[in-house]
């Protein structure tokens, strides 16, 4: 897990670092003129998710390493997001009238595919919307009587969901500990949630 | 997830020798190694192909998913993180069958509804 993080993250850094010096020589981008930086974004993330997937798929394959994952590039001034979703659970993007829409998978798991492809799906955050992404051990979070959490539950948490990200991150976490008790987790309970404000 | 995970193991030696794997239980951290263990033995006592009837898995994790790797890497060693030729998937369970699609195993891995239509694919 800690690789395929380090990979992506370097992987993206190149691709910022080239950025940038396309940014000072506008001449060196190999991106014809009348695209905007969306297009070097989806680049970024086929050039991340493919070199970190075959990278870790043909270098450790024998151990059978895997991970789901939700990369993805958020504009913070428009809201646009360019996202890759290899393998991972869905990923919400709600509102005040509840879930919008749902981020499923363009592609499998990272790290034992060698060669997979993986589709770029674009997206917007909308003002007052919040992108919420999660790991199974939320929905598969279980009670002492071995009944899971549920996405059911968890959906129906978004569909009330109101104030900040934090808010937000503090009620799920308080409905799935009132939910499990005592009772040992197999699985880590990972979650993120991004707002963005409302104007 | 807690619990067993129970293999029953039987061969059809025909053209081919496949070994068909019929696990009921759930298939996680706490089981994987026994389906890597079985697996190995069926293999080391001949088995070309490996069936895994799964119709009755009642839970499925990245666990168990890398178990089931580790087997096609096991049946086909010069084939590394490509698909298997030799293993086949057949009946999962709805919970089983759902880790399959959303993890995108399903792409790689050869899903059948029945063993008969699986050992046909051969």
């Amino acid at each position: 897990m800690t690789l395929l993080r380090r990979l992506i993250r370097a992987t993206a850094q190149v691709m910022k670092v080239r950025a940038w010096a396309v940014d000072q020589d506008p001449a060196q981008s190999a991106l014809p003129e009348d695209q905007d930086c969306g297009a070097l974004a989806r680049e970024t993330l086929a050039n991340t998710v493919s070199l970190t997937n075959n990278y870790v798929a043909t270098t450790h394959n024998k151990t059978s390493m895997f991970a789901s994952v939700f990369v993805g590039l958020l504009d913070t001034k428009t809201g646009a997001l360019d996202y890759v979703n290899a393998g991972h659970e869905e990923t919400y993007i709600s509102g005040e009238n509840g879930i919008r829409q749902t981020l499923t998978t363009t592609g499998p798991v990272l790290g034992i595919f060698a060669g997979a492809s993986h589709d770029i799906a674009s997206s917007t955050l909308e003002p007052g919307e919040t992108l919420v992404l999660y790991t199974d051990g939320v929905p598969e979070a279980t009670n002492a009587s071995g009944e899971q959490f549920s996405e059911e539950r968890l959906r129906s948490l978004l569909e009330s969901s109101q104030g900040s990200a934090r808010d937000l991150m503090k009620m799920i976490v308080c409905s799935v500990t009132d939910f499990t008790g005592d009772a040992p987790q197999h699985d880590d309970i990972t979650m993120l949630a991004s707002k963005r404000q409302a104007v | 997830m807690s619990g067993n995970l129970e293999i029953g193991i039987s061969r059809e030696d025909g053209d081919k020798a496949v070994a068909i794997m019929r696990l009921t239980g759930p298939l996680d951290a706490n089981t994987q190694g026994t389906l890597e263990e079985k697996a190995r033995e069926a293999i080391d006592g001949g088995a070309e192909y490996l069936l895994l009837d799964m119709s009755a898995v009642e839970y499925l994790g990245s666990a168990g998913m890398r178990a089931i790797h580790a087997i096609t890497t096991m049946l086909s060693p010069d084939e590394p993180g490509m698909r298997s030729s030799r293993l086949r998937v057949v009946s999962p369970s709805p919970a089983a069958a759902k880790i399959f699609k959303t993890l995108g195993f399903d792409t790689f891995i050869d899903i059948h509804n029945n063993v008969d239509e699986a050992i046909a694919s051969l």
